[in-house]
């Protein structure tokens, strides 16, 4: 009998193919049979290995299949960042998670659809067209790690590797209804990640549940010589505590996370939670972030200019698109023109502009100044309370096309995910309730430096009494 | 106020062709939501450049030969490559 795969986790299956009960090979054509199926339908990959690539390695996820967004470098493969500056780009090397993966034996399956450069809350802006989520095919997965959720979400790969500047984990984790976690950041390598907002960039796991998620983190975390800001606090402990009990644990609900704007399907489900967890003794406290209000203007005039700085060096010279012209100036300003999609030359001149004399001290030294307050607003509510809980979106998947020609409200879909980045503090997105009309909602927790465990304590208690997690589309 | 003149200087700046007629109002309005920032006091706050402060102080590495074997790779990705050299249009 041909087995089937969809409703078992990555440790299961890793299990299941150490005891023998099944092979490698078994795993592997299933899901490369899944995702010939229904690529045609989701668009969630970019590039599909014909054979799982794996290096013998020994952890708890031996030999699962994992696809990697298109903007982590694995050697010899072909690494576009969904651009057409890069269509033709293979990497010279591994990143340093893709060394780490290697080691402990996973299975390259592919990479994975997204925005441009990682810059969208949609897979709306890949060159390679939209991105399409799994549990309703007009609305979008979210982003910018879009392709990475909807395959996880739609079983065409266990695990998927995704990038977090402002919620591009997190975001697509809850439209699709899956785990996503953006770790500390320092705790995960960027060596070897395609650099969007280098201050804010983190690499981080998306699988079914909050277990697969936590042991892929805790695989792709530790110190790197090669990346400056990479930590050397103790990495141990990730999965520490996941029996222990969650009662007596303080909460904070910040207040400002639950005012305008926020779609009332996914207030109730946020409500039943916490009622959910009121009622198995975990204590809950009304907190206050007063800068929250400032945090979607913070990040844009960051990140912006972080990635018109990061992007200089698409200039068609060393590698990328090249398009011929008559002096050196026209070869930058067409390869680059014709190379870069809208919403990366939106944010390239934003971010020029924050930087360019005259602006730099308006926008860009103020909006570090208020990073700061964005920071210790955390630090503040942090002596009270163990973690905060909030949404993570506030309206569940909205329809293909509906935002992308209106930049801010496309911006404004990371409102509650975008304070963690500039925080750097860790945050997790788990599924905590459906839409009438049946579309997943996320909630998101939030926590501090170097914390994942207490995060994934809670919301691996979450899981154990709730099947959100376990509703799998139709496709 | 960012307007169509002030767009035309950081397009030439990016080196980026800014050539579609809805840009200048879609920059006016990020810029128009980034401006609630001028509502902040940040008259006594430090700019914040990095979260460096929680990561380690020395972040140098020692600086050791390392093989690889890019050099194959490096060249196939150069939009023009000749006998070990990259082509590029005239500098100067």
């Amino acid at each position: 009998m041909k087995q089937d795969f969809v409703n078992k986790t990555a440790c299961q299956i890793a299990e299941e193919i150490k005891n023998g009960q099944t092979t490698k090979e078994q795993v592997h054509s299933f899901f490369q049979e899944r995702i010939e199926r229904y690529q045609p339908v989701i668009n969630s990959f970019v590039n599909v290995y014909n054979e799982f690539k794996t290096v013998a390695g020994q952890s708890k996820l031996a030999n699962v299949p994992v696809a990697v967004k298109d903007n982590i470098c694995i050697a010899k493969e072909k690494i576009t960042c969904a651009s057409r500056m890069l269509s033709d780009f293979y990497s010279p090397y591994d990143a340093k998670v893709i060394e780490k993966i290697k080691a402990a034996g996973l299975s390259l399956a592919g990479t994975t659809n997204m925005d441009e450069f990682a810059f969208g809350s949609s897979t709306e802006n890949s060159c390679y067209g939209p991105c399409r989520n799994p549990w309703d095919l007009e609305s979008v997965p979210g982003g910018s790690s879009g392709g990475s959720a909807a395959a996880v979400a739609a079983r065409l790969v266990p695990l998927a590797l995704g990038s977090d500047t402002a919620g591009s984990i997190r975001q697509p984790a809850a439209l699709c209804g899956v785990v996503g976690i953006k770790p500390t950041y320092g705790r995960v390598s960027r060596q070897g990640l395609v650099a969007f907002g280098s201050s804010l960039d983190q690499i981080g796991p998306i699988a079914t549940n909050i277990f697969d998620a936590a042991c892929l983190l805790e695989i792709i975390s530790g110190y790197d010589e090669n990346d400056s800001t990479s930590s050397e606090n103790s990495f141990s402990g990730i999965l520490e505590g996941l029996n222990q009990s969650v009662s007596g644990l303080k909460v904070g609900i910040p207040k400002e996370y639950f005012g305008d704007g926020l779609d009332s399907e996914v207030r109730d489900s946020i409500l039943e939670a916490i009622s959910f967890f009121k009622k198995n003794k975990i204590k809950f406290t009304e907190v206050s972030l007063p800068h929250t209000e400032y945090a979607v203007a913070t990040y844009y005039v960051i990140s912006s200019s972080e990635a018109s700085s990061n992007l200089q060096r698409f200039d068609g010279i060393g590698y990328g698109r090249r398009v011929a012209a008559e002096d050196i100036n026209q070869t930058y300003t067409k390869s680059r023109s014709e190379g870069f999609g809208p919403e990366t030359k939106r944010r390239i001149l934003l971010g020029t502009y924050s930087l360019s004399s005259g602006y730099y001290d308006f926008y860009y030294l103020r909006a570090l100044k208020v990073r700061r307050l964005i920071k210790n607003d955390f630090s503040k509510v942090f002596k009270e309370v163990d973690l905060l809980l909030t949404p993570t979106s506030p309206t569940p998947a909205f329809k293909i096309g509906e935002k992308i020609q209106n930049p801010v409200q496309m911006y404004l879909s990371d409102v509650y995910t975008i304070s963690a980045n500039l925080a750097g503090v860790p945050a997790v997105s788990l599924p905590c309730g459906f839409s009438k009309g049946g579309l997943p909602i996320g909630m998101q927790f939030i926590g501090k430096e170097f914390d994942e465990k207490t995060l994934i304590k809670l919301a691996s208690f979450f899981q154990e009494n709730t099947d959100f997690h376990k509703r799998i589309p139709k496709l | 106020m960012i307007d169509k003149k002030i767009t035309k200087k950081i397009a030439e700046l990016a080196k980026i062709e800014a050539d579609w007629p809805e840009l200048p109002d879609q920059l006016a309005k990020i810029v128009e939501y980034i401006d609630k920032l001028k509502k902040v006091d940040v008259s006594s706050v430090a700019p914040m450049r990095n979260l460096k402060q929680n990561l380690r102080q020395e972040s140098m590495r020692k600086d050791l030969e390392k093989s690889n074997s890019c050099r194959e790779i490096i060249f196939k990705n150069a939009p023009a490559a000749t006998e070990g050299f990259f082509r590029i249009p005239k500098v100067i």
